[in-house]
């Protein structure tokens, strides 16, 4: 046992109180149990004020649920107690269609919603739900934040709450849309249906009723400042026989969204729902999109593989990084916040360096990671083991001296962004849509006689021949980026770091016939053909 | 089993269970009021439900689990509280280590109830991960940042010594 565990050991917890015991027994007491051990008369006099207490709180969360645990539809539990709310259940919620439906919401600790958006939220999908001639839910919860698992009922209350329906907001963050579960009670809170999980596009639910298929899509999700705008018509595309499936879209009405007009995620709340007339057999149409033409653009969503494309591994690999977490050596960065795990094969002191440098970059971008993850040549696979909606995680992978970095910008599961290319010989870029810039992020050089360093005055970027950019409208950041070299002295992948800057926006999204030019007046070219991700809509200017 | 020897057995395992479930409810919640207030909801709940355990010797990780959920919903319901060196844990005892203490309060509840589970419960990380509803790995990862994050504490705050 290591010093500091046998100080975590003696430490971290007091003794456990006598008043904790004595809790302990008047709560047995309570149940008509006899404690073990005989209590003081003070403590029965105190217990009995605080069963009194706890019976008052029981009965005024039973009066708040407006039903008695007995009344409950499919409840085959007899007299056991009302089951604990998440939180406080909204009173004065009116469902839509049943009158049943008690809406609860989780209260926000950030106080950006009030009960009456979540209220408001509720009765959208009670209305959906409705629609879609789901059963209805006894109970409805809207979480905010908190990921899933967190939030919902164990199987403790689930098989309390039986036949009881429960949706769940979740991972309500700022980059992701809002999503929705559908779980069952019966004791193992399994999830019927969901929006599809880390998806960039809108959520979307299908539902079926009278035979007509319905999706409801919360959310655009889009980049900042960017919505839907007003739908104009909607197609399906891909059919199997690749025709366009017609169906009708009507949008919810505008008073919807006001209640989120004061929430910086008003622009999630477009609510559409698409009704399908006909009944097209989706299970056997591959490929399938939704089409949506608005007054401000087009956009096109796979409904099938709604899921961005992720970098997946072999369950082998997966397995190895997890191990790898266990014996991580986790370096504090510069900027004290960041915390940098190192995953990959190198040795401390390389990715040490690698991460210092890639914090600089990102620290001119203004972005602070939580988390730094610099990963060897397995590839990622974390998105569903970092559930927390604040966690920010970069990864490299292919360090290998062969590839060169990759960089990606997860979070919550989604690629925000992420570096281009495996090419040794090509610049990897990364598309600030804040910025409208291309990030250009080291490359690798067919020459590798020392370090090489840029200057003001000495770059050139030209496409066909045009001077796209130049010393005038690169932007360098403060640091010298000469210096980054020197953090990766006696590395062999220094080569890797030898460049790192910024250049404007082109007007297309691939660089051709860039020049560069080094200071010690060498010029190379880049390869052809690099280009900015377009994950986020990138507008073309 | 009778109803009275039931009982008896559950008095046993409830007594029996004490200390974790102090150190599960202290570690999360950091407050003597939502501690007991977590505890006495968790033994209720956990008696109206008794007969749904098939396996009694699954009990205590029954018990722990839903003074877990009890003690979340709890946290879920108020501000976030002030770290503990700025408030009254509520009892009358000081914690034996402050600083570490100190460190500990700094981590997330889900990394506390972790390190506590691991450390202090006995639990092995794949039963903690279904205890907690997250992924082994998680709960690795879990681990590692926790012990990370309370030496880095601990070594500043020895240096500024």
């Amino acid at each position: 046992m290591s010093a500091f565990d046998l100080r975590l050991k003696k430490g971290l917890f007091p003794d456990m109180p006598e008043s904790y015991t004595n809790c302990v027994h008047r709560t047995l007491e309570k149940v008509g149990v006899k404690p073990k051990r005989r209590i003081s008369i003070v403590s029965v006099a105190i217990a009995a004020t605080a069963v009194a207490a706890s019976f008052a709180i029981i009965l005024t969360g039973a009066v708040l649920h407006n039903q008695s645990p007995e009344s409950r539809p499919g409840n085959n539990v007899g007299a056991e107690l009302p089951p604990t709310p998440p939180s406080v259940p909204i009173a004065s919620a009116e469902p839509d269609w049943n009158g049943t439906t008690q809406i609860i919401a989780a209260k926000d600790p950030d106080e950006r919603y009030s009960d009456a958006d979540a209220e408001r939220f509720g009765r959208i999908i009670l209305s959906f739900l409705h629609e879609c001639g789901e059963s209805e839910p006894d109970e409805l919860w809207i979480l905010h934040i908190r990921p899933l698992h967190e939030n919902l009922p164990t199987d403790n209350t689930a098989s309390y709450i039986s036949n009881v329906l429960v949706l769940a907001q979740s991972r309500f963050g700022e980059s992701d849309g809002p999503d929705l579960y559908c779980i069952q009670g019966h004791n193992d809170g399994k999830v019927l249906w969901g929006t599809q999980d880390g998806s960039l596009g809108p959520q979307r639910v299908l539902g079926e009723s009278n035979g007509m298929k319905r999706w409801i899509i919360f959310g655009t999700n889009s980049s900042e400042g960017q919505s839907f705008g007003h739908i104009k018509s909607c197609y399906l595309t891909g059919g199997e026989d690749g025709t366009d499936i017609e169906f009708s879209a009507f949008l919810t009405n505008e008073e919807s969204r006001r209640p989120f007009e004061n929430s910086r995620y008003y622009d999630r709340f477009s609510e559409y729902y698409l009704t399908v007339v006909g009944e097209p057999d989706l299970d056997h149409v591959l490929d399938l999109s939704l089409l949506l033409i608005t007054d401000q653009s087009n956009y096109a969503f796979p409904i099938r593989d709604h899921v961005p494309e992720l970098v997946t591994v072999s369950a082998a690999d997966a397995e190895q990084i997890r191990e790898n977490i266990d014996s991580l050596s986790a370096n504090t960065a510069k900027n004290g916040e960041t915390t940098v795990y190192n995953l990959s094969n190198q040795t401390s002191d390389t990715a040490e360096a690698y991460a210092e440098a890639i914090l600089h970059w990102l620290a001119l971008r203004g972005t602070k990671p939580d988390e730094l993850w610099i990963c060897g040549a397995a590839r990622f696979a974390f998105s569903q083991e970092k559930p927390d909606d604040k966690a920010y995680i970069l990864t490299m992978y292919e360090f290998d001296g062969e590839t060169g970095p990759e960089l990606f910008c997860w979070r919550s599961g989604t690629i925000l962004w992420q570096t281009t290319g495996y090419d040794p010989y090509c610049l990897n870029t990364v598309y600030d849509p804040e910025f409208k810039m291309n990030c250009l992020f080291g490359f690798s050089p067919a020459y590798d006689n020392g370090p090489v360093a840029m200057e003001k005055g000495q770059f050139t970027a030209e496409r066909a021949g045009e001077t796209i950019a130049d010393d005038s409208t690169v932007f360098y950041p403060e640091r010298p980026l000469k210096e980054l070299p020197k953090l990766l002295s006696g590395s062999k992948y220094t080569e890797w770091m030898r460049e790192s800057f910024i250049c404007p926006y082109p007007k297309e999204y691939q660089l051709q016939n860039c020049v560069f030019t080094t200071e010690d007046g060498r010029t190379f070219t880049a390869p052809d053909g690099v280009k900015v991700l377009n994950l986020i809509q990138a507008p073309v200017e | 089993m009778n109803k009275s020897r039931t009982d008896a057995w559950f008095a046993g395992e409830i007594e029996k269970a004490q200390p974790s479930m102090f150190r599960v409810a202290f570690a999360i919640l950091r407050n003597r009021t939502d501690v007991e207030d977590a505890t006495q909801s968790a033994i209720l709940k956990a008696y109206s439900r008794l007969y749904t355990i098939s396996d009694r010797k699954a009990f205590h990780s029954w018990l722990i689990r839903i003074l877990k959920n009890e003690c979340f919903d709890i946290l879920r319901s108020r501000r976030p509280i002030a770290r503990i060196e700025d408030c009254d844990t509520g009892y009358e005892m000081q914690v034996p280590d402050p600083d570490l203490n100190r460190a500990f309060d700094a981590l997330s509840p889900e990394e506390r109830l972790t390190v506590t589970l691991f450390y202090f419960e006995g639990y092995k990380t794949a039963e903690i991960a279904k205890l907690t509803d997250v992924s082994e790995g998680a709960v690795r990862s879990r681990l590692s940042r926790a012990r990370a994050s309370m030496k880095k504490q601990l070594s500043e705050k020895e240096q500024k010594q």
